[in-house]
């Protein structure tokens, strides 16, 4: 707030606020000066306005005194009349005419005989202007702005003459202007205060004054400033001068039309400048002072507002900036933030305030967290129970714990600053710089090892090592840990370990001593069971004696229990035995016994069952031993009793089981045979047998083994049977059996060698399984292999597969090798990177990682591919091929070249396009640009150019030029319109030459192409063109130009040619189409014509002709026979001609109306027409004695009187045509013959060669003279239109002499008559 | 049965003079008296039978023979003005005409024309007809009773 003054805020504001108020002023005081031009000049504007009203009054009045004058000029009163009468007249005229100073007439002299205003002396005018002129002229005329004579007063006198009768000037009458006039004039200009309006003639004599008249009036002053300057201009003008009063006025001045000469008077308009200006300079007093009144104001407001508004923020802010610069970091302004910049900076600065405090609070937080963190650290380090170590990287230890010492039994100092070596027992100091650099460079994390202690002992450790900066260096921080109470622990264990094993080992041997101890037990005690066994066995057995002579017998106890009865329960007879026999074998039994005892048999044993005691029966075995006398006689005979039922049971047991197991054998689902030592068989089961057709007979101990196998096998067998029975097992030996139809058998053999107990080979145990089966569908999966590789092989598509993991191809077919021309070995194990161009390859791999990934079937339905045959179209789809979890594992691609199918559809389009533009078109010259369009459009060409011959010059010329959507070619195409070409000459030249395309794939390397720099600057690199071509004539050229290079290659040139053909064959077609379309709308329109024709002088003719038939007949009629022969002969033959024109034109009109007057079709019973035929022609049927007979007919669509006329007309030709010598027999019939009816009339008639088929049904032919047949020879040529209106044909078939048949067809189904339109 | 005295007033309209004459002629060669009176075209044919200007005097016809295709006003013209105006449309009228059109036939006759003739070719024919026209209008039809005129 020091220093200058001007450099403080509110002077500079005041500074501001003065300047800002310059302006104003500024234009206050121009605004005023304007206003003060603008004042003078509508003053001046006002002015001349005034003397041109003036002026216009003066001429109104000139023009009112002629008219008033000619007026007066006639009145017999002033013609004629005595002095005293003109006085009284004209006194009464000036009473209305107050503009007039005066009315008089003089006489031819010049001599005021009578006057308005009284005069009492003889008054002359013959000097003045106006009376000279008026004796001159004859006329009306004008006098000099003058005093008059009588009035006294200034006047501009008018005058006209009175005329005598013989036309010479008697009297004149005149009248007075009073210029008083501009009086009144000034009051009705509203005239500013101070403003004067006077007249004044050329002499400076004021004529009239406006105000104060009086004074100035008839006063001359001459050499005035306003008086030269009028007589300077000489016209209308504005000047500013000071007046004879010395007011400043603005004078606008004009002449006024006097008499003789212009500028006699003129009236000037004075207005004084200080009027004119008047307002201007009110204005610029007031414009001052509100402006000096404003700018108190602002400059007081600007003091006050930059005191409250302003000031006091800047110093508010000044003393927070103080205090913060102070270092008091809680200063802040007390301002609002709301208010304008300053607020904005109030507000910034606190934010400022703020953010410095926070960090300064931040910063003492985090110095402070990093002391404890610190402090944490050392604490860790310093009391943790491991040891822990800081080394730098060549292994001088920087920093070491308590724990460290302790370890180590040494002080710190000891430690620090010394080598780690130091610290390792002697033993590994030579390992410490090689473990060292392993820790160092991070290889090495953790180590078990040794610490040396300084009584020279040493404890195992655990090194842990990690990386850390200390200090600001890369260092190691080892922590080491005293492991020797865990060694001990697991020294321990292994020890408890190793007792556990011994004892276990121990245990062990334990058990196999008692094991081998109780198997000696039990092998005692089985011997001992049997003993015991042999024992039961004998005091198990029952035991009978038998006295045969007294039939006593003895049963044991035992016999008895057997059977179950007690001791006493069975007595001792024979029959005790007998009678408990079974039936069954009673007799067996005793049979067996006697057999014994008559000395049959040797021994006595008998198997058989007795009842027991529960009715139930036991098998027993008794043996027993007969004693005879000396004689010989048996008399007693003693046995036992053996309880058979148990081995009975076992013996049936073991029955079902051997069958089951011969079953089992038998009947296995394999085979099983033996043989012995020289291969031949020992035995084989059904199942074998049945293979080989054999029957077990034919077979066992005759055949060998090798007997059944196929040579080739047979080798195989000799080979492998001495090791077999060496190694005494085979397994899955593969072999061709030989059956005894002579079939093969492929079998799996596997055996086993039965040795006996010396180890001596007994036979084989072989087992057989026929393979047939397996080997067919081995067979089969081979041949479905190759079936499936044939496909694959074979299938006009490329497929390939590839691994999902490294997309390398594992399979390919022959249309691979065949598109891309890689060899099959160079494929598999390749990627596409290795096959195709990188930007390619990546594309594949790309589409090939997608697939895989979305696990579904990819269709790319075009991809360009650079194959073998060049730039190819494929559709390939690419199928991921999914193990049996899911996951994708290989890829399998088909692809298909769809390059010719591409073509295909692209000519197709473009045939397709150019058969629409051409149809659509109404010229060629129409469809060029659109075939041009097509063309290059569906192809991808930039430009298409249509060359044709100019018929002139000869020479080839550009007839339309398409251009491409994106392309102007502002070089090329002006080139192309002006260039001309020869035959031969330039590409499309050469080609309307050759008719052949030519295909120039670098315009600029060609040579030979014309416009290759134009080319070049448009950057179209192939050109190619085609001819259009038709009957082998070139229509034209079609030349096409791409910026792409595009290289040709013959399928393309061929589709071009072809198109170019096709082209010329579709406007060939075209054009053929349209002429044929136009000559058959001509023909139908000419075949209208003549029908109508036909019809209007058929039917125009028949008036006048039936005249001339009517009166002839009629002079006929009234004068036959009055006359003399030879007018009775003309007669008749006028007569005859009249009606047989009669009948030709009736006829031919009744044909013309076939086509022209025909109804439309509907429905029509024919049955009835040929009822009503019938009728019709009922005299002539009867009179010829006809038999006309009719076939039902059909009902149809036709023109119900037309198919009556046709019938009638056929019928009554058959009837006419008759033979003389039979009666006629007509036979109409019908029989559908596909979609048409056909319909014959046959007669027995006279017949028609067959020269004349096609000629009877054309109009007025005829076979016969009128004599023979009368008619005109219409009825066939209307039946054939009427067949043919119904859309059928007619024809004849017939013999002379022997009759004719008519046949005609008409459409089964409705048709619409040819002629509709007509119709 | 009209009374065998009274005398047959014919109107034939006809443009063509020459036809006009044959009728003429045959009714000539008629036996029975005729009045036969000739108007060229539909709007003379209308004026006679309205007997305006020249016609004023002329007898109500007892009979008109019409044909059908004349100029200015035609046949069919002329019969719908004479069936729609009450005093004429008792007359009889033939229409005598050499079309053979189905349509024209059936015109005339949905027209209320009392009888379509279509003239034949044939001049003895034709004579013919003309006399049955003749003789049948005269001798056999009962004729609407005269007006006072």
């Amino acid at each position: 707030m020091r220093g200058n003054r001007f450099s403080s805020l509110r002077a500079r504001l005041l500074l501001l606020v003065f300047f800002a108020l310059l302006p104003a002023v500024g234009v206050s005081l121009y605004s005023a000066f304007e206003q003060r031009r603008m004042g003078a000049l509508g003053a001046e504007q006002d002015a001349l306005r005034i003397v041109r009203l003036a002026e216009g009054n003066q001429e109104r009045l000139i023009e009112g005194a002629r008219q008033l004058l000619l007026t007066l000029a006639y009145l017999p009163e002033l013609k004629w009349g005595e002095p005293d009468e003109c006085n009284a007249f004209l006194s009464k005229l000036l009473e209305g005419h107050r503009v007039y100073a005066n009315f008089a007439v003089t006489d031819r002299k010049g001599m005021v005989f009578a006057s308005a205003v009284p005069i009492s002396l003889p008054v002359f005018a013959v000097d003045r202007a106006w009376f000279k002129r008026v004796m001159e002229t004859k006329d009306f005329s004008v006098g000099d702005f003058e005093i008059g004579r009588i009035t006294k007063v200034a006047t501009l006198t008018f005058a006209h003459p009175i005329l005598d009768d013989q036309g010479q000037v008697d009297r004149v009458v005149f009248a007075s202007l009073d210029l008083a006039w501009m009086n009144q004039l000034a009051r009705e200009a509203n005239l500013p205060p101070g403003a004067v309006i006077t007249a004044i003639d050329s002499k400076g004599m004021v004529l009239a004054r406006y105000p104060d008249r009086e004074n100035f009036t008839g006063r001359t002053f001459s050499e005035t400033p306003l008086l030269r300057e009028i007589m300077k201009r000489g016209a209308e003008g504005t000047a500013k001068l000071r007046g004879l009063d010395g007011v400043l006025r603005l004078n606008a001045f004009t002449p006024l039309r006097g008499g003789s000469k212009q500028g006699s008077a003129y009236v000037n308009v004075g207005i004084p400048e200080s009027v004119a200006f008047a307002s201007a300079h009110r204005m610029l007093v007031r414009n001052l002072v509100v402006l000096g009144t404003v700018v108190v104001f602002s400059l007081a407001a600007a003091w006050i507002i930059g005191n409250v508004f302003f000031m006091a923020r800047v110093r508010e802010l000044l003393r927070a900036t103080k205090q913060l610069s102070a270092g008091d970091l809680r200063a802040r302004t007390t301002l609002d933030y709301s208010e304008g910049e300053l607020g904005q900076l109030a507000h910034s600065f606190d934010e400022m305030a703020e953010t410095l405090e926070r960090r300064s609070e931040e910063r003492e937080r985090a110095v402070s967290a990093l002391r404890e963190s610190e402090r944490r650290f050392r604490d860790l380090f310093e009391f943790s129970p491991d040891a822990v170590f800081v080394e730098d990287f060549s292994g001088d230890v920087i920093d070491v714990n308590a724990a460290g010492c302790e370890l180590h039994g040494m002080k710190r100092e000891e430690i620090v600053g010394k080598n780690v070596s130091n610290l390792v027992p002697a033993e590994l100091q030579q390992e410490v710089a090689g473990v060292f650099a392993q820790w160092a460079s991070g290889t090495l994390q953790t180590l078990r090892s040794r610490s040396r202690r300084a009584d020279g002992t040493s404890v195992p450790v655990e090194i842990r090592a990690s990386r850390i900066d200390y200090a600001g260096r890369p260092a190691l921080l080892f922590h080491v840990r005293d492991i020797t109470e865990r060694k001990q622990a697991e020294e321990a264990l292994r020890r408890a370990h190793e007792e556990l094993r011994h004892a276990h080992d121990d245990l062990e041997q334990r058990v196999r001593e008692r094991t081998a101890a109780l198997a000696a037990a039990n092998a005692a005690l089985i011997a001992s069971q049997r003993r015991f066994d042999l024992v039961m066995r004998g005091t198990n057995d029952g035991i009978w004696d038998w006295d045969v002579g007294t039939g006593e017998v003895y049963f044991s106890p035992r016999w008895k229990s057997m059977i179950g009865y007690g001791e006493l329960e069975i007595g001792g007879r024979f029959e005790e035995w007998e009678k408990r026999l079974h039936p069954d074998e009673r007799e067996r039994a005793l049979a067996t016994l006697n057999a014994y005892m008559e000395g049959k048999t040797t021994t006595y044993e008998l198997e058989h069952r007795l009842q027991c005691k529960d009715g139930s029966y036991r098998w027993i075995l008794a043996r027993g031993v007969l004693l005879r006398d000396d004689a010989g006689r048996p008399f007693r005979m003693a046995g036992s009793h053996l309880d058979l039922t148990e081995r009975k049971r076992a013996e049936v047991e073991l029955k079902r089981y051997a069958d089951e197991v011969s079953d089992l054998y038998n009947n296995a689902p394999c085979g099983y045979h033996s043989i012995d030592n020289d291969g031949v068989f020992v035995r084989m089961n059904d199942t074998e047998l049945s293979w080989l057709g054999y029957t077990r007979d034919e077979i066992i101990g005759k055949k060998k083994f090798g007997d059944l196998l196929t040579p080739e096998s047979l080798i195989l067998h000799r080979e492998q049977f001495a090791k077999f029975k060496e190694d005494g097992l085979v397994q899955d030996l593969e072999y061709e059996m030989v059956r005894k139809d002579g079939t093969i058998m492929p079998v799996l053999l596997s055996a086993t060698v039965l040795k006996d107990a010396d180890g001596k080979f007994l036979m084989t145990r072989s087992s057989v399984f026929d393979i047939t089966e397996r080997k067919r569908a081995e067979e089969r999966t081979r041949d479905l292999q190759n079936f499936l590789t044939s496909i694959v092989e074979n299938i006009p598509m490329m497929l390939f597969v590839k691994d999902a993991k490294e997309l390398r191809f594992v399979r390919v077919n022959r249309e691979e090798e065949t598109l891309l021309g890689h060899k099959r070995a160079d494929v598999l194990g390749k990627t596409d990177f290795d096959l195709f161009p990188r930007e390619e390859a990546e594309f594949f791999t790309k589409k090939d990682r997608e697939v895989l990934a979305s696990g579904v079937l990819l269709d790319i339905p075009a991809e360009p591919v650079l194959s073998a045959q060049g730039l190819r179209i494929f559709h390939t789809k690419k199928i991921p091929i999914l193990d049996t979890q899911g996951r994708p594992e290989y890829l399998l691609g088909i692809s298909e070249d769809i390059t010719e199918r591409k073509r295909a559809e692209q000519r197709l389009q473009v045939q397709h396009d150019i058969t629409r533009i051409l149809s659509e078109a109404a010229t060629r010259a129409a469809a060029t640009p659109e075939i041009l369009r097509a063309v290059c459009e569906i192809l991808g060409w930039d430009i298409g150019i249509a060359w044709s011959r100019d018929l002139r010059t000869q020479m080839l010329r550009s007839r339309e030029i398409w251009l491409g959507g994106h392309g102007k070619f502002p070089v090329f195409v002006p080139a192309t319109r002006k260039i001309r070409f020869a035959d031969n000459a330039g590409l499309p030249g050469r080609v309307w030459a050759s008719g052949q395309p030519e295909w120039i794939a670098d315009t600029s390397a060609h040579g030979d192409y014309s416009r290759a720099a134009e080319a070049a600057k448009d950057g179209l690199r192939t050109a190619f063109a085609f001819p259009v071509c038709s009957g082998g004539e070139v229509l034209f050229v079609i030349e096409m130009l791409s910026q792409e290079a595009r290289s040709s290659d013959p399928a393309m040139l061929e589709m071009f040619t072809a198109i170019g053909s096709q082209i010329g064959q579709f406007i060939e077609r075209k054009t053929a189409e349209d002429e044929l379309a136009k000559a058959s709308e001509d023909l139908l329109r000419s075949n209208h014509e003549l029908e109508l024709f036909a019809y209007v002088a058929s039917h125009d003719l028949q008036e006048p002709l039936r005249m001339v038939a009517s009166y002839t007949q009629l002079l006929q009629r009234r004068y036959q026979g009055k006359l003399d022969a030879t007018a009775d002969e003309f007669i008749h033959f006028a007569v005859d001609g009249a009606k047989r024109m009669q009948a030709f034109i009736s006829d031919l009109l009744q044909y013309s109306r076939v086509g022209t007057r025909g109804k439309t079709f509907a429905p029509v019973d024919l049955n009835e027409v040929a009822r009503r035929i019938q009728a019709n022609l009922r005299i002539a049927i009867e009179e010829s004695g006809t038999q006309l007979t009719t076939d039902p007919l059909p009902t149809l669509a036709g023109d119900d009187l037309q198919l009556t006329q046709l019938f009638q007309n056929l019928v009554s030709n058959a009837i006419k045509f008759r033979n003389k010598d039979q009666p006629p027999r007509i036979q109409i019939s019908a029989r559908q013959e596909g979609e048409h009816w056909q319909f014959s009339v046959a007669d027995n008639g006279i017949g028609i060669a067959p020269e004349y088929f096609e000629k009877i049904f054309v109009i007025f032919q005829r076979l016969h003279t009128r004599e023979e047949f009368t008619g005109t020879g219409i009825g066939l040529a209307l039946c054939k239109r009427i067949v043919e209106r119904h859309g059928g044909r007619i024809w004849v078939e017939s013999e002379p002499g022997r009759g004719t048949v008519f046949y005609f067809t008409i459409p089964a189904k409705e048709v619409v008559p040819d002629d509709e339109p007509a119709g | 049965m009209n009374p065998p005295d009274r005398i047959l007033d014919i109107l034939l309209v006809e443009d063509n003079r020459a036809e006009a004459r044959l009728v003429q002629e045959a009714l000539a060669e008629g036996e029975l008296p005729v009045r036969l009176s000739v108007v060229r075209d539909g709007v003379e044919a209308m004026r006679f039978l309205r007997r305006i200007g020249i016609y004023a005097a002329v007898p109500e016809p007892d009979l008109v023979l019409l044909d059908l295709n004349m100029p200015r006003m035609d046949g069919r013209a002329v019969l719908f003005e004479m069936k729609m105006d009450t005093a004429l449309q008792s007359i009889p009228v033939v229409v005598l005409s050499t079309s053979e059109s189905q349509d024209d036939i059936l015109k005339a006759y949905r027209l209320d024309a009392n009888c379509y003739i279509s003239k034949p070719v044939d001049v003895d024919h034709f004579f013919r007809i003309i006399h049955s026209i003749q003789s049948f209008w005269h001798a056999t039809a009962k004729l609407p009773p005269r007006k006072l005129s």
